[in-house]
């Protein structure tokens, strides 16, 4: 931007302050500025000088070195200690080179001799004036470059408040997103301590209303002087002394986004079309960052949903590999143990077999039941049943679950913590299969706590984007990181030998795909563990 | 009086003798066949048969088969099913069908008491057929 945006030089409109004692002086430079579009204010002396600058905003003074009273080069000091940013020209009609050295020393933008070359002059202004643009715009490019640096919310917009109230040269500044259901919520401010509370709450309220008309009509404006006086917003009483705001709305291909509210309430000049000119540029930078912290962070979730995408399918496919092998293996050992354990009974009918004899035949059956049941277990998870068309709530369900624990759960001393809210939708599904993946994880969540008196499981349901989620978490032993991703596998027990068949998760995990939903697991070692489940809503399900 | 006869189909040797002393020890009496083709030709030739027990898979085709067969010449009689998984599998359409259900399954391996309670309340009576 080069400040050509209306068809006018850098700094039309700009406002110069002109101070000379010579009254010849101060008109002859007053008629040509004017002329040229600027705003010229004239002062006869330093102290005037110095009062106008307090007043109101210039972008440049052009003064004459000697006056009375106050010298121009003191002038000069208390100018640039007022505003660094104005952009002063001295002028003088017997100068050396060492006033015009010292003059640039402290701070002047340039030395010019009388009598005046008008064209010189205008040359001169003209530049001083671009400098200063590019003062504020370099400023911008500064805060953009460190804005673009993060791309996290709310580090960044508090960051943006700040920069606001800096580059605008306003007292508070806030920066309002749109939130859900299309309503305006501060999302940061800045130059609002949290000593002035009430005030702040005040602030931000005003700014909110303000701010909503702003992000209706989507323009820009600036509000001088009490609220009240203002036809626009009319209705809205000003509840702090803000002199001067400038609202601007956070605009990224037609859609709103938020709005920058940014105040004077101690600085008493106003804000000029030329601040708003800046506010154009900032508040570009400011979309922008929020638009891109929004799609990083919708590559973020995007990322996480691949990745968790992929490692339930790589599960899934693992175990489709381990149930189509084990269903094999099934059928292939349920064959002879189906001889095994009827011979065995045959044998047990004979009127022959000595006491002795009988015991043997009976361990040989009873093992081959158990090598049965193990079978069994394998060909329930192998078997990909479909779920169920039963349309379930969940809550009864666990309720069963949970009764059917409760003697173990109260012998352990472990406190059951549960939280169903009412939101939670309702499944299509296989009500004995799903009590089943329930009980296992709350006699696991048992196990976990053994030996732990008064350990918690808490079983948390909750609505999340059209599924059904219950979460079951202990806070017991919980599971070493190395075997985290293996306790869904068929066999595999950290249990001692015959106390657990290793099948139990594996069952759960294939019930659970039958029904169309997800279980996977968190846990830290020593701290506890968390297994969840994910199932589609009711509507989804039956779709 | 004559025994109910019990055609039993299994491929494997030791089952077809197990469901043998099984059903001659109730007084029945049992006919056997290892495979599919054996199982169509005795259902065919014989007159009378009273019961069916099939395993699923057999060596040259499947027991629904068997049991089309055998419910189509023998209408009245009742089937029994014995399979090494845990359901009537893909097949729990045809089989109900033929009025098969999940009850008439026994899921190998399966006690001596749990089929002569299955044969049991097929064939009631110990004798044979009137």
């Amino acid at each position: 931007m080069n400040g050509n945006e209306n068809g006018k030089k850098a700094g039309a409109s700009a406002k110069i302050l002109v101070v000379d004692d010579e009254l010849g002086i101060r008109d002859m430079l007053s008629y040509e500025l004017s002329s040229h579009d600027y705003g010229v204010v004239t002062a006869v002396n330093g102290e005037d000088a110095l009062e106008k600058l307090r007043g109101e905003k210039f972008q440049l003074v052009i003064s004459d070195v000697k006056m009375p009273r106050m010298d121009g080069m003191e002038m000069l000091e208390a100018i640039k200690k007022l505003d660094p940013d104005v952009e002063v020209i001295m002028s003088t009609g017997f100068g050396t080179i060492e006033t015009a050295v010292s003059a640039m020393k402290k701070g002047a933008y340039d030395f010019v001799q009388k009598p005046f070359n008008i064209d010189e002059i205008l040359v001169l202004i003209e530049k001083a004036l671009e400098k200063n643009e590019l003062k504020i715009l370099l400023g911008v490019y500064e805060t953009s470059k460190a804005v673009l640096a993060s791309l996290k919310l709310d580090e960044l917009l508090p960051i943006m408040a700040r920069l606001s109230v800096q580059i605008l040269k306003g007292d508070d500044a806030s920066i309002m997103l749109m939130g859900q259901e299309d309503c305006l919520k501060v999302a940061a401010s800045s130059g609002l301590s949290d000593d002035e509370a009430e005030r702040k709450k005040a602030c931000l309220a005003l700014g909110e209303r303000v701010a909503g008309i702003v992000a209706r009509d989507q323009v820009p404006a600036i509000i001088n002087g009490p609220l009240e006086d203002d036809p626009r917003f009319s209705g809205i009483k000003s509840l702090c002394s803000i002199c001067s705001s400038i609202v601007y709305p956070l605009i990224l291909d037609g859609k709103l986004l938020g709005v920058l509210n940014v105040n004077r309430t101690r600085r008493l000049e106003a804000f000029t079309p030329g601040d708003l000119r800046h506010a154009t540029i900032f508040c570009s930078q400011i979309t922008q960052a929020i638009n891109n912290a929004a799609l990083y962070r919708q590559l973020e979730n995007k990322i996480r949903e691949i990745q968790e995408m992929q490692s339930q399918l790589l599960q899934a496919e693992k175990m489709a590999a381990i149930g189509q092998l084990s269903a094999g293996i099934a059928h292939e050992i349920n064959n002879p143990l189906a001889g095994i354990m009827g011979f065995a009974e045959i044998v047990l009918k004979s009127d022959t077999l000595s006491a002795g004899q009988r015991e043997d035949i009976e361990t040989i059956l009873r093992q081959s039941k158990r090598c049965g049941d193990i079978v069994k277990n394998l060909l329930q998870f192998s078997r990909r049943k479909k779920g169920g068309e039963k349309l379930l709530r969940l809550a009864p369900v666990l309720d069963a679950a949970l009764q059917l624990a409760g003697f173990d759960l109260r012998r352990e001393e472990v406190e059951v913590i549960k939280s169903l809210p009412p939101e939670l939708p309702d499944v299509m599904g296989d009500p004995a299969q799903l009590e089943q993946v329930f009980l296992n994880l709350i006699m696991n969540a048992r196990q976990a706590l053994e030996g732990k008196k008064g350990g918690k499981l808490r079983i948390l349901g909750s609505a999340e984007g059209g599924r059904a989620v219950l979460r079951f978490e202990d806070d017991g032993c919980g599971i070493p990181a190395e075997n985290l991703g293996k306790v869904f596998d068929p066999f595999f027990t950290t249990k001692e030998a015959g106390k657990g068949t290793g099948l139990g998760l594996s069952i759960s995990w294939g019930i659970i795909e039958a029904h169309r939903g997800t279980l996977r697991v968190e846990s830290r070692a020593g701290e506890g563990t968390a297994f969840i489940i994910s199932l589609p809503a009711a509507k989804e399900a039956s779709k | 009086m004559s025994p109910y006869s019990v055609l039993v189909v299994d491929d494997e040797e030791f089952m077809r003798n197990i469901c043998g002393r099984v059903l001659r020890g109730m007084g029945h009496e049992p006919v056997f066949a290892g495979t599919l083709a054996e199982a169509l030709e005795k259902i065919n030739a014989l007159e009378r048969l009273d019961l069916l027990i099939t395993d699923l898979h057999l060596p040259d085709g499947h027991g629904i088969e068997a049991a089309s067969c055998f419910h189509g010449k023998f209408p009245g009689a009742g089937m029994l099913v014995i399979t090494a998984f845990l359901s009537l599998d893909t097949h729990i359409e045809e089989f109900q069908a033929l009025g098969v259900s999940e009850n008439d399954m026994l899921s190998k391996p399966f006690s001596v008491s749990a089929l002569e309670t299955a044969v049991k309340a097929k064939l009631p009576g110990r004798g044979g057929p009137p």
